[in-house]
């Protein structure tokens, strides 16, 4: 309820922010996971530029 | 008394800090790794490299952040920087060479054709100023329209043809040094007032606490008394003469001008803001951070260049770059509210 009541009225949005609002119910954990799986992603891609070069 | 507010610095911090900066970090450990790799990476002429090939788009950058900051963007910098380019180069096209574009122009010094090119540019700016501002049309919309409407301009304007033929003080602007000395090219010095001038325009004057306060609130700046349509326009303008700098900038770089110039600096403008923490939410963003990201990109493509890597594998990884700049301000922005 609280947590509702603090959420910005959708008028006040812009369309980044209203969109960055469809994520309002995922953990911040998971967003840290999913950072956390493109940098990997990034190294792994480094890794077989090098051995592919 | 007042409080003085500590921070603590323990393993969660550390790692927060880690996790907040984890592009930077990486860029910086794939720098060292190259370094260690190849004894051309840190060379003079290479260093020199980099810092050219960062001035003009850090100017780019600097433009489109006061866009981002205001909520608003700029998809149209890269053809903008293309027509500067463009404009540049066909006056400054020697009266000799056989392809000139318009053989009634007259010899010109290249500062009137910066200050030409710089005037062309603010009148397109001033208009998607207008239209964001008074016209109420988004950003996105606007600057996606300009774009095209100015890439058709560029390509009716020079026939198409790819221009050349410049005139030797115009090319020594871009490939001169300083002293001689490689590490100091000639690109340096305007890369540097343009950060100190927006530094200085962000932090310390009225133009820049309104372009944060729009950012941050823009029914709060208007009630305050904030003219928002007037800072809006001259926002854009301003970023339309950054981008008119940096095309004739980089027209000398070149040696040479086409249609295709400065295509899709615009996302790479944008994508270096993100990473240098200017959120694309607005309100927030600071020079020394677009610095930082304008340079993360430039030593990513470096590196990746020096290790040969196959130019598919660095478009992928610049890709990732995107991706992980865009969820670290998602996650900026779902921590803050």
């Amino acid at each position: 309820m609280d947590e509702e009541k603090k959420r910005p009225d959708s008028k006040d949005l812009n369309a980044i922010e209203r969109f960055y609002e469809r994520f309002r119910g995922i953990p911040l954990k998971y967003l840290d996971l999913f950072i956390g799986l493109c940098v990997a992603a990034l190294v792994i891609v480094l890794v077989m530029g090098m051995i592919n070069r | 008394m007042g409080e003085t507010k500590t921070t603590a610095l323990n393993g969660k911090s550390v790692l927060k800090f880690i996790s907040d900066h984890a592009i930077i970090f990486l860029i910086i450990l794939l720098a060292l790794f190259t370094w260690a790799n190849s004894q051309n990476f840190m060379s003079k002429d290479n260093v020199g490299n980099l810092i050219s090939n960062v001035a003009p788009r850090f100017i780019i950058a600097c433009g489109v952040s006061g866009c981002l900051i205001t909520k608003g963007t700029d998809l149209s910098a890269g053809r903008q920087v293309g027509l500067a380019a463009c404009f540049a180069a066909m006056m400054q096209q020697t009266l000799d060479y056989s392809a000139r574009v318009f053989d009634w122009m007259p010899d010109m010094h290249w500062v009137f054709a910066l200050l030409i090119s710089v005037a062309i540019m603010g009148c397109i700016g001033a208009v998607n100023g207008c239209v964001i501002a008074f016209l109420k049309v988004p950003p996105f919309i606007a600057t996606l329209g300009m774009q095209t409407l100015v890439y058709g301009a560029c390509q009716v304007i020079t026939g198409n043809q790819p221009i050349g033929g410049f005139k030797q003080n115009y090319r020594d602007l871009a490939s001169g040094n300083f002293f001689g000395e490689r590490l100091l090219p000639y690109l340096l010095l305007p890369a540097l007032l343009v950060g100190l001038f927006m530094w200085f325009l962000y932090n310390k004057t009225r133009h820049g606490k309104y372009m944060y306060a729009i950012g941050g609130n823009e029914n709060a700046a208007q009630v305050a008394g904030v003219n928002v349509n007037a800072s809006l326009i001259r926002i854009y303008i301003l970023a339309s003469v950054m981008y008119a700098l940096a095309g004739f900038l980089i027209g000398s770089k070149a040696g040479g001008a086409s249609t295709a110039t400065g295509q899709g600096y615009e996302l790479e403008a944008i994508a270096a803001c993100t990473i240098g923490g200017v959120s694309v939410n607005g309100g927030v963003g600071r020079i020394s951070g677009i610095l930082v990201g304008v340079l993360v990109f430039e030593v990513l493509k470096i590196c990746l260049q020096f290790l040969r890597f196959d130019p598919a594998y660095t478009f992928i990884a610049q890709g990732l770059v995107i991706i992980v700049a865009v969820a670290l301000d998602l996650r900026k922005y779902l921590a803050k509210k």
